[in-house]
């Protein structure tokens, strides 16, 4: 759905976030965030966000396609908001990839005195489906960093990092390479992984 | 003598492309020439001379037409590197295509070929002789080139201080002072599509030029299908980037030298195999390219508020700019290059939603996108699309939203709409009927679109019925302009007399005739005509079209900022008339876009970025913003945005610089694209 707040979501996790990592040129559609977990790894965050209209609904499949893992945001001063994410959760459990991290965020935690669903309500749906879950404000930070690092510690980062090889692979015999990681540091002591990771943003 | 005529036809074209900028896409198609012969006569297998009479003759009756076009022309007007002497220049091409054919042939056997390349180094072997002069005469025209180079160079900067002295505006300064700078810059440029190609003529790139014709004939053998070209394209890259590394020309280079290299092979590759690999017979995207093409003509009624996007006062010009962005994706042939296009209308479009409330995501953001599609009706857009490699990272996100837009408009209905069902009736039908009384041009059009797709796969077809031109007319007006636009009409007329002698038409419609410059026209604008005209585009329309064409090419030097600089023969006043004028337009643009701020701060900032369109625009848009947006923008200075101060942005930059089309958010007009894309036409015309 729309005016739930995925971009500013997204938009806080990518701001707050080390700066040299930004890479988004065009505009605010796509964000990239890298984010440490430890020493050894690093995953880099790729987030297409994806227009929650109903009327573009259709168009998902393209956005979700390849993604290991999406966000799926709805607001917690809007009843009918939960509702139409678990919508989406069924969709993606359906048609994604198998192994894709699905997150549930109900925004706007700073608005409790218009809350509508209660936190109770959404986690033992996120339970019961297998989902992370988070209730997080935009507008304060409130729970965004520890959204985006859950999602990137249940990702099965050993297989993805080894597709991720491949992928590079691939890059480097195509033209446009924009994913091309930064050296980083060029430190041999540390194995730094980069994942590529498409965040899908819905509703 | 045939030859002869015919060759120095072909030659002039060349010399055309040569001095008139030497920018990439002009070496290439170049290098596609020889290519191309080299790969013909191989086809054909032996007779080349039988070969080239026929073709030379066929070619006799286009001749003749284009000789008698260019007879009117004065003499001092055709450029000095090609030489006083058509005879020389003949020969040289004809020892040139010898070359090339004498190359293939001892292809086949490669050792045998190194021997006799040793052989004619040394000179010695009689029978040989005839290559060694060939390869001298090569050389010469290369030295020609670069001194036409040189030449240009110093023709700017005195045109520019005669345009100075003529006209001592600050304009001029301005104009003067971007060119300098984009000088300079061009000295820096990381990226050089150019010198990749200097590099693939150097003698030690023989074994790449081998394999790349090698592996042209072979993908050429039969169709492949699109995953087997995808695949095999991928292995030959693969191959070739480890053969070039070998190579003694890139041996030594740096990683990121050799990375340019990487891209101009595959610029080169994809150049070459763009008819094979663009809408390739083996799909429906042909077939969709025009059901979507019609089906958004069907929806040309669609505003705003269908798509709930915000009417605003700011909608009308960055909307056409985003067109405008968008349309020039079939000027181009590279991937790549049409990726940027598609970068550069998704730039425009946050521009917008930045300009209108602050920030944005795909809310926001797929809706204009959708709109800009339906108002741009961009031909054969689907096909455009079809790039699955490039489908990861910020560029795969855009592209994914335009294919995105795509199946949302092949599958719209009133539904997909914000309008009842009646409404959406009412107006369907209303457009049928439209449609059907325009009928007669439409049908014309389709004609062409035809023709068009058989000629050359990249070229436009336009649905919109213009006023045409009587040939007679245009050359007259050919002659009255300048010399570079003499050589720039050329091409076009070249073609037009192809179309002649491949119609076989006993009385050529004008409107064949019309199509190059027409289509060059509306490239150049940017725009069908039945878009509200952009400001810039109403001041034009005084002069008659290809004058206006030959101005845009001529006077427009920050249109090609990342070329080097053009053999423009001296013709001051024009340019100088011309580089006032574009800025005033620019100008006029951008105080239209942006009403809230006073024109003279709109001039200043165009004038402090050196008449930089794209930047002026980034520049006022964080200025420009309502003091209750002002707080969000100064927060979202954090962000990357313009400055080229991201990785990202500065990999792309660099990636992009020395490719036709430029991020508009970068030092580079918007404009870039225009020069460079007509170019690029042309010379796919001539190409055929």
């Amino acid at each position: 759905e729309s005016a739930v707040g995925k971009s500013s979501l997204v938009m806080r996790f990518v701001k707050d976030h080390f700066d040299e990592y930004r890479e988004s040129t065009i505009g605010a559609a796509f964000l990239a965030q890298t984010i440490s977990l430890d020493d050894n790894t690093t995953v880099k965050f790729e987030i297409w966000d994806t227009a929650g209209q109903e009327r573009y609904k259709s168009l998902a499949p393209m956005y979700y396609r390849n993604a290991n893992c999406a966000v799926v945001v709805y607001d917690i001063t809007q009843a009918s908001s939960l509702e139409k994410a678990k919508a989406w959760v069924n969709e993606l459990q359906r048609q994604a990839d198998p192994n894709i991290v699905i997150a549930l965020a109900g925004n706007k935690s700073d608005l409790e005195s218009r809350r509508a669903i209660e936190t109770q309500t959404a986690q033992e749906y996120a339970d019961e489906a297998g989902l992370l879950f988070f209730e997080t404000s935009a507008k304060t930070a409130h729970n965004v960093h520890e959204l985006f690092n859950a999602i990137a510690k249940r990702m099965p980062l050993d297989q993805l990092a080894d597709n991720t090889r491949g992928r590079n692979r691939l890059n480097a015999r195509g033209g446009v390479d924009l994913n091309r990681p930064a050296n980083p540091n060029g430190c041999a002591c540390k194995l730094y992984i980069f994942i590529y990771t498409k965040v899908d943003l819905y509703i | 003598m045939d030859i002869n005529n015919n060759k120095r036809a072909k030659e002039e074209n060349n010399d055309n492309t040569n001095s008139s900028s030497t920018d990439p896409d002009t070496l290439v198609d170049e290098f596609d020439e020889k290519v191309g012969l080299h790969s013909e006569s191989s086809a054909m297998a032996e007779p080349e001379d039988e070969l080239d009479e026929k073709t030379a003759l066929q070619q006799q009756d286009h001749q003749n037409e284009l000789d008698a076009l260019l007879e009117d022309t004065p003499p001092s007007s055709r450029p000095d590197s090609r030489g006083n002497d058509g005879q020389e220049t003949t020969k040289r091409n004809e020892a040139e295509l010898q070359h090339i054919f004498n190359q293939f042939d001892e292809d086949k056997d490669k050792d045998k070929k190194m021997d006799k390349k040793e052989e004619n180094q040394q000179g010695q072997e009689p029978q040989e002789q005839q290559e060694q002069p060939n390869e001298q005469q090569i050389e010469q025209q290369k030295e020609q080139e670069t001194n036409t180079g040189v030449d240009k160079r110093t023709s700017i900067a005195s045109e520019s201080s005669t345009s100075t002295t003529a006209r001592p505006t600050s304009l001029a300064e301005i104009k003067r002072t971007a060119e300098e700078t984009k000088g300079r810059e061009r000295q820096e440029l990381p990226f050089d599509f150019n010198r990749f190609l200097e590099q693939m003529r150097r003698r030690g790139a023989v074994p790449i030029t081998r394999y790349f014709k090698s592996f042209l004939q072979a993908f050429e053998r039969r169709p492949w299908a699109v995953n087997e070209q995808i695949k095999i394209i991928q292995d030959f890259l693969d191959f070739i980037y480890v053969k070039m590394r070998e190579c003694e020309v890139w041996r030594n280079v740096s990683d990121q030298e050799f990375e340019n290299a990487k891209e101009g092979m595959e610029k080169l590759v994809m150049n070459r195999l763009y008819h094979a690999t663009f809408s390739p017979s083996t799909t429906d995207d042909k077939e969709r390219d025009e059901i979507l093409h019609q089906k958004i003509s069907i929806f040309r009624w669609i505003r705003e508020g269908h798509l709930d996007i915000p009417d605003t006062t700011h909608n009308e010009s960055f909307l056409t700019f985003a067109e405008t962005e968008l349309l020039k994706i079939n000027n181009y042939k590279a991937p790549r290059d049409k990726l940027i296009c598609i970068l550069n209308c998704c730039k425009v479009i946050f521009g917008l939603i930045k300009h209108v409330d602050g920030e944005g995501g795909a809310d926001k953001f797929l809706p204009i996108l959708i709109y800009v599609v339906l108002r741009a009706n961009p031909p054969r857009l689907v096909s455009n699309v079809q790039n699955p490699e490039h489908l990861q990272s910020e560029s795969g996100y855009y592209l994914t939203n335009l294919m995105g837009s795509i199946t949302f408009i092949e599958t719209m209905d009133a539904s997909s709409l914000s309008i009842t069902k009646e409404e959406f009736d009412a107006n369907i039908e209303r457009t049928m009927a439209e449609l059907k009384q325009e009928r007669p041009s439409i049908s014309q059009d389709k004609q062409k679109i035809n023709y068009d797709n058989a000629v050359h796969p990249s070229r436009s077809p336009q649905a919109q019925p213009q006023p045409l031109i009587d040939p007679v007319k245009t050359a007259a007006l050919i002659e009255k302009g300048s010399t570079f636009a003499q050589k720039t009409m050329q091409k076009p007329l070249n073609f037009v007399g192809k179309i002649f002698q491949g119609l076989n038409e006993g009385s050529p419609g004008s409107s064949d005739e019309e199509v190059p410059t027409q289509r060059y026209y509306q490239q150049q604008q940017g725009g069908p005509m039945y878009v509200q005209p952009y400001p810039q585009q109403q001041q034009q329309p005084q002069q008659p079209l290809p004058q206006q064409y030959i101005q845009q090419q001529l006077g427009n030097p920050e249109a090609m900022p990342q070329m080097p600089p053009r053999p423009l023969p001296p013709v001051p006043d024009a340019r100088a008339a011309e580089a006032r004028r574009e800025f005033d337009e620019n100008l006029q643009s951008i105080i239209t876009m942006f009403p809230n701020v006073e024109p003279q701060v709109c001039f200043m900032i165009l004038q402090a970025n050196e008449g930089h369109v794209g930047q002026t625009i980034d520049t006022l848009l964080e200025m420009s913003d309502s003091p209750d947006t002002a707080a969000k923008t100064s927060e979202e200075d954090e962000f990357p945005d313009t400055e080229a101060t991201l990785q990202l942005s500065a990999e792309e930059e660099r990636r992009t610089r020395d490719t036709p089309p430029v991020p508009v958010s970068k030092d580079s007009p918007v404009y870039a694209n225009k020069n460079e894309g007509s170019e690029e036409e042309q010379q796919q015309q001539q190409q055929k």
